[in-house]
């Protein structure tokens, strides 16, 4: 058996998978903040897994993001090189809200009273110019073992290129301070720039500590309840990680669960042969999209934790996952001065929607679905949470459609319409970016909300396809279960193309494979199991943001044809994000880039029993009264049971597919395919 | 308010200008060849309405506020509506006309819809060299480089080959230069594509029923604030330390503001005459300066920024001011006095919206550059100042920001020292916080920075530091913040302090220094109300030393086992009423 747990803010996923049967379980119980372990038990439970049947356990969790949102973290020293303490609190500089006077710095995670500096340092090619001050390390480091810190983070100029001076500290410190989680800047991140260096470096001693404890408890919990297989932790960059590595490098943890959904697209749209996707994943608090280009997920160039106004800087390799919306819990409100707005302020989960009665005042899009009949109060969440539509309409007509001399459904659906129009952009920003156009995209929806808003979207993007995946309220802890093994480093090393032989960047690739490949072998892989690949971060001389550049194999073929071949495969990947290349102009190397993928015998997803093309008559749920986009009046619609189709059933719409945890809206004109993995196929059209 | 348009379908459009805009951002600056665009972000993109007016802005430099708009309207002025066509494009860098520096070069792309003018996609982008001397000091607009008076640089569809030579002709980097003008061509087109889908979804009169119903509604928010401050003339004055020419003649800033009912005028006729030197501004710069002022008080969240916005604002500005200059003033320091006017607004719009306004900001980029030869690669270089931040003023309800970018720019970074270090032959050896710049008050001003920087090569100095002399300035009691400063630091370590902020080709040698100080912001509020917790954590974390937190606060702290602890007995002393003379 393979089991994923996904641990999300509100609830707990649990999904297992028996190879030997193809049968999948899915389980759920409320997260148990202060003793995580108690909710995975819980819905592993209510799985009706036995642990002693799992042998492979794959867990994704919000414990890092949520550490570090709250501020729960370690005391936490900074060590800087003498000159640098503050460069934490002084940052990039820049105000993003440029005309608003209130505006707030992002706040370090270590007072000031915590950074340290020792005389120490390196030039930019590396060399020592000061060396390290040994004696003045270990008075700071019996100052701190004085001061009670139980995590130290130390980052110094240069260390990108030479960690030299960071390893010697760190042994220093370490033994002045046996206790404490110490971290060094070259351990986490191999990139250049102090800033965001130096804050993805405190926030991994911030929370180290805690997943050490969160690593050993849950460790213990599990044998404690008959588990004896492997498992392994879901890392930022959609691979899995070994436990201890989550223990020693906790940062990488930060998007892990989120993580799971876009390699459950990965590993969907591959079995279908697709090769551009965009994993759109929308929830009751957020709604975020990831972009599947040549099969392959994108790392983020950048990452801000709470996002990019106020957040810190972390830079790992994560997968670049946008937030493009507020999800199902968005807020509509009628703006100071007229006009109506939805979102970003959310109701969340607590107090959520007028209609879930939980203290919830503001009428929210989910509100609205509700108005318009999209979702059914009694089928929700499998009956599980009642939904009060009175409470929903009374909310939406006073707050809104009264006071903008709208109808009830007119507002509604208008509220539907504002929220779909901005997570439009939001996806639109994520293709365009990049020179790419989201009509070349299939749209994969999930997330409790994704597939009632999907077909809407794809009109608003003009995206003729999209595909709801099976199981899409788990299919974050489903995209854990197809996981491989993977590890992502980027070095930099800035040096011009010209100056470079094809046999010596080949070494450096090299060296840095071997690297990458270490965790792998101690996580037991064979060497016949990993798949290397390698990139480059690369501009043209004097520019300063790079263009990542993939070099796939047969770049290398032939060393002394190696160079041209990189400089050409750069001017296209140049030309294809911006438009424009520059054969002429001499480019350089910023960062390495080399990923290993250790692939493991991994289930695919399973397939659903064969039907024809008219859907079994038990499918059938009869008749609701649903306003359907664009109309204002509600009218009757065929609404269609999920758990019993099968695959090859044609639907035409307009139609609902109600599964419980998530409803799926065909608008008129669309049609739907039921494939093979039990995953809906839409054909949507547009004016 | 347009009442034949739905709130629901004003809102969509809403949010679809707002990321038309954004998109055509995110495309030049990624684009973009120099570092002053990307990093800086010294551009603006925006969209337009067939009269020049404001639609959409994308930021970019928040002081180019005026700047597409009233070139727009001055193109349209050049050719009449019938002189422009499809497959034209627009360009110019008439520093009279957007009235900055010749470095920002405005293209503007006329868009079309069923053969009709219905709008312009622009963008304007500084340029990192566009001729004219090396040296720091200019005093005519002729030494400042290339001017391009309006032209099209495209005529129906063909690019000007001769125009693009005339402009490779007169650059340093013609390379980097055509790098630029490509992305920002790139840039304008993305806006038009963009838009044209926009008015294909939802037609022509839709279209401009939103954005009339957009600009209504933020003219609606933006009068409402007005409405809300109390009638009244309000006035205030600073000064600048000299205008770069002749040092020690400070330059006189006054502003005078208007209120009535729910409209606000800025007079800025008692504003000094333009200058020999090059700190002078052009009369749409004077305008942005209003503009920014009046936005920051009014509606610093409403999005998109539109014209609507500034409808219930009027800005009196004869010409021939430092901010209203005429040819053939020098301008290549164009963002300075700008800033100071800004925050002179602020000061004397205090008494009317205490809660809104915000005490003196250090006010200047505080850019230096060097340049000279690399030893390690051989070749000449110029280096972009990194801006290394100052300190904002405080607010009636919060300490200033320490280290931030001054208002003149918003969304621009610093250059990180690792970065600067593989770029250019210096060491940074320290890039810190400046204790007890920021203004003592209720609420404390932001703190300063310090920046030293250490050649390893021979190289040459210019810098056109501002406000060394008049100090970021606090309010309702709050004392001032420590102004800028300029330092050179030789071989043996002494530090020899500029008599202002201003370096023209300054030599140094290998091993010798200069360092930056930004200036922190002014305080808001009685220090002695600030509670003495407060300022005990400020000495605790460094931003205030003890015998700061003593004197400014009256608050008498002594080192303990834990680090610091208040002397309670003397500070009741010190914070006592003074007795009655």
């Amino acid at each position: 058996m393979r089991l994923a747990v996904d641990i999300g803010g509100t609830f707990t996923d649990v999904v297992a998978y028996d190879p030997r049967t193809g049968a999948v379980v899915e389980g759920k119980a409320p997260t148990t903040p202060e003793g995580r372990a108690e909710g995975i038990l819980q819905a592993v439970a209510a799985a009706g897994v036995l642990w002693p049947a799992v042998e492979f356990l794959i867990h994704g969790s919000t414990v890092v993001i949520n550490a570090l949102l709250e501020r729960k973290g370690a005391r936490t020293a900074l060590v800087t090189t003498e000159g640098f303490r503050d460069v934490y609190e002084i940052g990039r500089i820049n105000r993003p809200q440029s005309f608003f006077l209130g505006f707030r710095k992002p706040v370090p995670l270590v007072p000031r009273s915590w950074r340290f500096e020792v005389p120490e340092r390196l030039s930019a090619e590396g060399e020592v110019i000061r060396p390290l001050d040994r004696d003045a390390l270990v008075a700071l480091g019996q100052r701190l073992q004085r001061l009670g810190v139980e995590a130290v983070a130390v980052v110094f100029l240069h260390a990108y290129r030479n960690p030299v001076h960071e390893i010697e500290a760190k042994a220093i410190l370490q033994e002045v301070l046996p206790e404490a989680f110490i971290t060094c800047s070259h351990e986490v991140s191999r990139e250049y720039r102090e800033y965001e260096r130096t804050s993805t470096t405190a926030a991994n001693a911030f929370v180290g500590p805690v997943v050490r404890q969160y690593v050993q408890d849950l460790r213990r919990r599990m044998a404690g309840a008959g588990f004896e297989g492997r498992w392994a932790i879901l890392n930022s960059n959609g691979g899995l990680m070994q436990p201890e590595e989550a223990e020693s490098t906790p940062i990488a943890m930060m998007e892990s669960g989120p993580a799971g959904g876009v390699t459950g697209t990965q590993a969907l749209v591959h079995q279908l042969g697709i090769e551009y996707a965009i994993a759109f994943d929308m929830g009751g608090t957020t709604a975020k999209a990831a972009v599947i280009e040549a099969g392959v997920p994108r790392l983020a160039e950048d990452y801000f934790v709470g996002g990019y106004v106020e957040g810190l800087p972390i830079r790992i390799p994560v997968l670049d996952i946008v937030e493009v919306g507020t999800g199902g819990g968005s807020i509509a409100r009628v703006a100071p001065g007229g006009g109506i707005r939805v979102g970003p302020e959310s109701a969340g989960a607590q107090p959520g929607p007028v209609a879930y009665g939980l203290g919830g005042t503001e009428p929210t899009l989910t509100d609205a679905n509700l108005v318009l009949g999209r979702m059914d109060p009694e089928r929700f969440l499998q009956g599980r949470q009642r939904l009060d539509l009175q409470a929903a309409r009374l909310a939406l007509s006073e707050q809104i459609a009264g006071r903008l001399g709208l109808g009830l459904e007119e507002a509604a659906d208008g509220i539907v319409a504002i929220a779909v129009a901005q997570m439009g952009h939001g996806i639109r920003a994520l293709t365009t970016a990049r020179g790419l156009d989201p009509q070349d995209f299939t749209l994969v929806a999930y997330g409790g909300a994704g597939p009632l808003h999907a077909a809407l979207l794809a009109q608003e993007l003009y995206i003729p396809r999209v595909i709801v995946p099976p199981r899409p309220a788990v299919f974050s802890a489903l995209g854990m279960v197809m996981a491989d093994w993977r590890v992502d480093l980027v070095r930099t090393r800035i040096q011009p193309l010209a100056s470079l032989h094809g046999a010596e960047l080949i070494e450096q690739f090299a060296l840095l494979q071997a690297e990458a490949a270490e965790p792998l072998r101690r996580a037991s892989l064979a060497p016949e199991d990993l798949v290397g690949s390698w990139g480059a971060d690369m501009r043209y001389v004097g520019q300063e943001h790079t263009v990542t550049v993939r070099l796939p194999a047969e770049v290398f073929s032939d060393p002394a044809l190696a160079i041209p071949r990189v400089k050409q495969r750069f001017d296209q990947a140049h030309h294809l994000r911006y438009g424009y290349q520059a054969p002429e102009v001499p480019a350089e190397i910023v960062n390495l880039r080399v990923q290993i993928v250790g692939q493991v015998p991994k289930p695919g997803f399973p397939e659903l029993a064969v039907g024809d093309q008219h859907p079994p008559e038990e499918a059938r749920l009869g008749r609701r009264e649903v306003v359907l986009p664009g109309r204002s009046r509600a009218e009757a619609v065929a609404v269609w049971n999920r758990a019993a189709l099968m695959a090859g059933n044609r639907i035409r719409g307009p139609a609902l597919i109600d599964e419980g945890t998530s409803v799926t809206l065909l608008p008129e004109g669309g049609a739907l395919e039921v494939g093979r993995f039990g995953e809906l196929k839409m054909e949507v059209q547009w004016e | 308010m347009s009442q034949d348009l739905s709130p629901i379908v004003t809102e969509i459009l809403r949010s679809a200008l707002v990321a038309i805009t954004d998109e055509m951002k995110t495309n030049l600056m990624r684009t973009a060849h120099n570092m002053i665009i990307y990093e800086a972000l010294d551009f603006t993109v925006g969209l337009f309405d067939e009269g020049g007016n404001t639609v959409s802005i994308g930021l970019g430099l928040p002081m180019f506020i005026r700047g597409l708009s009233d070139t727009i309207k001055a193109m349209l002025a050049h050719y009449g509506r019938d002189g422009i066509e499809p497959g034209d494009l627009l360009l110019t860098n008439d520093a009279y006309i957007h009235g900055s520096h010749l470095n920002h070069m405005v293209f503007a792309l006329p868009v079309f819809w069923e053969g009709e003018l219905v709008g312009f996609a622009a963008s304007m982008a500084h340029w990192q060299d566009v001729g004219g001397t090396l040296s720091g000091v200019t005093t005519d607009i002729y030494s400042e480089g290339l001017q391009l008076p309006i032209v099209k640089i495209h005529k129906a569809g063909r690019e000007d080959r001769e125009l693009i030579a005339i402009i490779c002709h007169n650059v340093r980097f013609p390379d980097a230069a055509l790098g630029d003008l490509r992305a920002q061509v790139a840039a304008v087109k993305t806006g038009e594509r963009r838009w044209h889908q926009l008015l294909a979804r939802y037609g022509l009169t839709t279209v401009r029923g939103g954005i009339r119903a957009i600009m209504a509604h933020s003219e609606r928010l933006a009068r409402a604030t007005v409405a809300a401050m109390p009638d009244g003339t309000y006035e205030a004055s600073a000064f600048m330390d000299d205008d770069g020419v002749t040092a020690g003649h400070h330059i006189p800033i006054r502003v005078r503001v208007v209120v009535a009912g729910d409209r606000l005028t800025v007079d800025l006729s008692d504003m000094s005459p333009q200058v020999a030197g090059y700190y002078n501004a052009g009369k749409t710069a004077g305008r942005s300066a209003a503009q920014v002022a009046f936005k920051c008080l009014t509606t610093p969240l409403d999005f998109p920024i539109n014209d609507g916005a500034f409808r219930p604002l009027e800005v009196i500005l004869p010409e021939g001011r430092v901010v209203s200059a005429v040819r053939p003033a020098a301008m290549r320091w164009w963002m300075t006095i700008p800033m100071t006017v800004v925050d002179t607004i602020f000061k004397a719009l205090a008494p009317a919206m205490a809660e809104a306004t915000i005490a003196g900001h250090h006010a200047d980029l505080l850019a230096t550059s060097i340049y000279g030869v690399d030893p390690r690669s051989g070749r000449f270089y110029v280096s972009a100042g990194s801006l290394p931040g100052g300190g904002w003023g405080a607010r009636q309800d919060a300490d200033g920001m320490s280290a931030t970018v001054c208002i003149n720019d918003g969304d621009t970074h610093n250059t990180p020292v690792e970065a600067t270090e593989v770029r250019f032959p210096v060491i940074v050896e320290r890039y810190a916080l400046r204790p007890d710049s920021g203004g003592a008050g209720r609420h404390r001003g932001g703190l300063g920075t310090v920046q030293i920087r250490r050649m390893r090569a021979p190289a040459s100095l210019n810098s056109q530091v501002e406000r060394t002399q008049c100090p970021p300035w606090g309010l309702f009691g709050g004392k001032d913040g420590l102004p800028n400063r300029l330092s050179r630091i030789d071989r043996e370590g002494r530090e020899h302090f500029f008599a202002n902020g201003k370096a023209n080709s300054v030599p140094l040698e290998a091993g010798e220094a200069y360092a930056i100080y930004a200036g922190g912001g002014g305080g808001f509020g009685d220090p002695q109300e600030r509670p003495v917790e407060a300022v005990l954590h400020d000495v605790v974390e460094g931003y205030v030393s003890p015998e700061a937190a003593r004197r400014e606060y009256g608050v008498a702290v002594r080192p303990s086992e834990e680090g610091w602890a208040v002397d309670w007995e003397e500070t009741a002393r010190l914070r006592a009423p003074a007795p009655q003379r």
